[in-house]
């Protein structure tokens, strides 16, 4: 049976490229128009990923609304926020509200369809982890695992690691103790144009939520004008 | 660069007085001065005023007195008798050798000569006040022999002998001598003039008499009950001069005659007649005198007085009062009439008047009797019916009382203009200052809202928006210009974000629109326009990601924490990793650094994303195929990271605000999208570490320099 996907966007064009994007995909796509259409709606339907645009005609903050309903009713449903609202603190309020990823726009249709078939993949394996064989890869004190994309360091899970920030960790230990380039870290972020500003955001992120769990941690260094380098002492 | 606001420098012109506060002084200033004139106006007017009726009242005594020979008659005594007039005293007078109370009456004092010996002669005045006779002598004597006291020998020393008949005939003869200076003896003596009959106890204020020592002599006032004269009020006054050097008495002058033994030789103490005193006592007026002489210009009546105390009250004495008097003579020079200040100073012209008025003339005169205080006279003469003289008549005013009022008029004026200039100004300066001091806090607060990267930090001004004056106008102007200012500002620097939101949209259905358009399939020689489409998207995606990054930078920085960093490691590596970079193969970067450690306080990809924007920079403005120097140095409490290329001089039109954002100096033709965003990230990361950027063109090489100065770190 088809995975049911809801798209809430309230651009026309971009609504039915999406739609038909995931629907050649082999996806059960149902797409609404406004954050209303779309609360009526999913009280018929029970969806396996939702993606949400956040600004809908006048509602800045519809998404946002919308999110906080469908997990209500439904608070393991993967939640995609797709979106032009790019600034620190909306990604950092959709992740806080349960969202399970944050891509900002433009993005490409062959990375949405990718990063929607890691959500429900990553569903699948939260609801039932003891079903899937897990491929564990350690770098040091990390542990990447690859199908439910979570990370661990020493044993203990990387609290709020977002999925960019995961194909980051795989892209940087994937040689530990050479450089990965900015160019190459931004293929990870599933975007058309990263500076390498953003890149650096990401990584500062990434070492502020590995350091909750070891404060000594000094992994990742910078390779000033050129990228970063995972040290593979640790 | 910051450009340093020009409303920092003081303008010495805003402290030069106004052409309006000028005027306003000169009319405060005069406002005293023209009370001056009014009132020096008023005293003249008074002055003359009081001369005209001077001249009425000498005009009604004249007329009062005219054919009363009676009054005026020749006193009847002998040929041989001398006349002494009494002099009528204007109070009490106190027996204590000074003359204060003689001053008016001096001009009339009678001398005495002993013959050819005019140097040992003496002087005489006499007084009456009520019932009582009062007399001044005054004795030229170039030795004063004392009495002893004890001695019974009352001749053998300097002495007064005075010869009183009574009404029976019987003389009573008395000696005043001296022991010592001050209070004298009086003894009534035998006929020998030397053999005392008894003294009268020291203590009685029967006869009193004071002596005074004098450089010349000495001077002897003495006092004595009327009654003590008879009917005809003859008495008789000699003076000794006893010789010191056997004791023995070596002549004697007499003021009656030669001998005071001779009943003829008495003379007659011509008394004020009673009926012209009273005539002349309804004529009393404060400050002024009328005397009336006979022929011989002796006083025969008088009545008033200039001043009572005018001598004491007129003298200059404090320090204060001599500033006033030369105060109002410098205000009168200033404003005064100047006739004023012409009349006479010479006391002789009393005399003048009295000669003028025995010739039958009528004549005013005004002079100086004190400084700061004149005198009125006037001098008419009394005639009988057939026009021959009787006598004169002589008035004489003081304009003390008037210049005493005008003084104190002058001490108020002066007093309450003082406290209104004081109290004005003290308002004046007090508004002044507040007016000073707001528009002070308003600039002030007007600088403060302004932030060093020249952006405002809020949208109202709050000082003085709510008053109701001018400043509170300009306040409120002030404020809206601010807020409007400060949305336009918000405008600016929210439309990257704006325009970031509103092109996503459409440029991600665009995007996924030629994405779909590829999966259906299209031929081999279309997929070429295809690509080109999705380059040119993703550029248009790369420029909007940059406006907003630039918008959104000063935010983010604020998510970043400041952590030490060896900014020496950090060049040598970044500037490493452009050589290899670098598509010739060639450097074309070089670091320079005589030290491995600097540190800083500072977020490592923030400073990468400085060095990022200056290279591009210097990359896009260098002559081709030269070198960027990289160099970093420490001096004191700062390292300076600086960037150096050869090119193009900075334009000097270019230099205040190479640093802003959306400004950019390059003529176009690179290649490359540019929205002079970089060197305005360069400034506000600097700013962000504490730190200042600056541009310096240098020459020979012609080229241009970045400079960041950035605190070190001290550990």
């Amino acid at each position: 049976m088809a995975k049911h996907i809801v798209i809430v966007e309230d651009d026309a064009d971009q609504r039915e490229n999406y739609q038909v994007a995931l629907e050649q995909r082999g996806y059960q796509v149902t797409a609404f128009a406004s954050k209303e259409s779309a609360q009526e709606g999913l009280l018929q339907i029970k969806p396996d990923v939702v993606i949400l645009d956040i600004i809908m005609q006048d509602n800045i903050d519809a998404g946002f609304q919308l999110c906080s309903d469908i997990l209500k009713r439904y608070p393991h449903i993967p939640v995609l926020f797709l979106t032009e609202r790019v600034e620190e603190i909306d990604r950092i309020i959709g992740l806080r509200m349960g969202a399970w990823d944050y891509q900002p726009k433009p993005v490409s249709l062959g990375f949405l369809a990718e990063k929607v078939a890691t959500l429900l993949r990553l569903s699948d394996i939260r609801e039932a982890p003891q079903e899937l064989e897990q491929t564990v890869r350690e770098v040091g004190q990390l542990q990447l695992l690859e199908e439910s994309r979570l990370a661990q360091w020493a044993g203990q899970d990387i609290e709020g690691l977002t999925l960019t920030e995961f194909r980051m960790l795989e892209a940087l230990t994937r040689r530990p103790g050479h450089i990965v380039t900015y160019d190459i870290l931004a293929q990870a972020t599933h975007q058309h144009y990263v500076s390498n500003n953003t890149i650096s955001t990401h990584i500062r992120n990434i070492k502020r939520k590995i350091k909750k769990l070891d404060n000594d941690f000094d992994a990742i260094k910078s390779e000033y004008g050129m990228g970063y380098r995972w040290m593979d002492s640790q | 660069m910051n450009k340093p606001l020009a409303s920092n420098r003081q303008n010495p012109r805003q402290w030069r007085p106004s052409a309006q506060a000028i005027l306003f002084l000169l009319i405060l200033i005069s406002m005293p001065l023209l009370a001056y004139r009014f009132l020096a106006e008023t005293r003249v007017f008074m002055i003359e005023g009081q001369s005209q009726a001077q001249e009425q009242l000498a005009q009604g005594v004249v007329t009062l007195f005219k054919g009363r020979e009676d009054l005026l008659q020749e006193l009847p005594y002998l040929d041989s008798q001398q006349v002494v007039f009494s002099h009528p005293l204007s109070r009490q007078a106190k027996v204590d050798g000074y003359i204060r109370e003689w001053l008016d009456f001096q001009l009339f004092a009678n001398y005495f000569g002993g013959g050819d010996d005019v140097e040992d002669g003496y002087s005489l005045l006499l007084g009456e006040y009520e019932e009582r006779i009062y007399g001044l002598v005054r004795i030229q004597d170039d030795v004063t022999i004392l009495r002893q006291r004890g001695n019974r020998q009352l001749d053998i020393s300097d002495h007064l002998r005075l010869s009183l008949p009574d009404r029976n005939g019987n003389e009573r003869r008395l000696i005043i001598a001296a022991t010592e200076p001050g209070k004298m003896e009086v003894w009534y003596v035998k006929d020998d003039w030397s053999s005392p009959m008894y003294k009268t106890p020291s203590s009685s204020f029967i006869i009193q008499a004071v002596m005074r020592p004098l450089v010349d002599g000495y001077l002897v006032e003495f006092a004595l009950p009327r009654y003590f004269l008879n009917d005809r009020q003859e008495f008789g006054l000699a003076v000794a001069d006893v010789d010191a050097d056997d004791g023995t008495m070596r002549h004697l002058k007499t003021l009656v005659g030669s001998d005071t033994n001779i009943e003829s030789h008495y003379n007659l103490l011509a008394m004020r007649s009673p009926e012209a005193n009273k005539i002349l006592a309804s004529l009393d007026r404060a400050n002024s005198q009328i005397v009336i002489y006979d022929k011989q210009l002796q006083v025969r009546a008088s009545v008033g007085k200039l001043t009572a105390d005018v001598t004491e009250s007129n003298q200059i004495n404090g320090t204060l009062e001599q500033m006033q008097y030369w105060l109002n003579r410098g205000l009168d020079w200033f404003v005064a009439i100047p006739a004023y200040l012409s009349s006479s100073q010479e006391a002789s012209q009393e005399q003048e008047l009295l000669n003028k008025a025995l010739n039958k003339e009528f004549a005013t005169g005004r002079w100086h009797r004190n400084p700061g205080e004149e005198v009125l006279g006037v001098a008419a003469p009394i005639t009988d019916q057939e026009g021959a003289l009787l006598g004169v008549v002589m008035i004489k005013q003081s304009t003390a009382q008037i210049l005493k009022l005008q003084q104190q008029a002058m001490q108020n004026i002066t007093l309450l203009s003082f406290i209104t200039m004081v109290a004005i100004l003290f308002v004046l300066l007090t508004f002044s200052w507040r007016q000073a001091y707001r528009v002070q806090r308003l600039g002030r607060e007007a600088q403060e809202i302004v932030d060093p990267s020249g952006r405002l930090r809020t949208n109202q001004l709050r000082s003085d928006v709510r008053s109701s004056d001018r400043i509170g106008a300009l306040a409120r102007s002030f404020s809206d210009v601010v807020e409007r200012l400060h949305e336009h500002q918000q405008f600016i620097a929210t439309m990257p974000r704006t325009l970031r939101h509103e092109i996503n949209n459409p440029l991600n259905a665009t995007m996924t629109s030629l994405e779909n358009l590829q999966r259906h399939g299209i031929a081999d020689d279309q997929q070429r326009y295809l690509d080109i489409a999705q380059r040119g998207l993703v550029k248009i995606g790369a420029i909007v990601e940059k406006l907003a990054d630039a918008a959104n930078l000063e935010e983010a920085l604020q998510e970043d924490d400041l952590e030490p960093l060896n900014l020496a490691y950090l060049l040598e590596t970044y500037v490493n990793h452009q050589e290899r970079s670098a598509e010739t193969g060639q450097e074309d970067v070089v670091f320079s650094c005589n030290e491995s450690q600097i540190a800083v306080a500072g977020v490592d990809y923030r400073i990468e994303q400085l060095l990022d924007k200056l290279l591009d920079n210097a990359r896009d403005f260098r002559t081709p195929e030269s070198t960027i120097v990289v160099r970093l140095y420490r001096q004191d409490l700062y390292c300076y990271l600086e960037v150096e290329n050869q090119g193009p001089h900075i334009p000097d039109s270019m230099q205040g605000k190479l640093f802003s954002s959306m400004v950019s100096a390059r003529q176009g033709g690179t290649g490359k999208a540019h929205f002079g965003l970089g060197l305005y990230i360069v400034r506000m990361i600097a700013l962000y570490h504490e730190g200042e950027v600056s541009a310096h063109n240098l020459v020979n090489p012609q080229s241009v320099m970045f400079r960041v100065r950035l605190p070190v770190l001290l550990v």
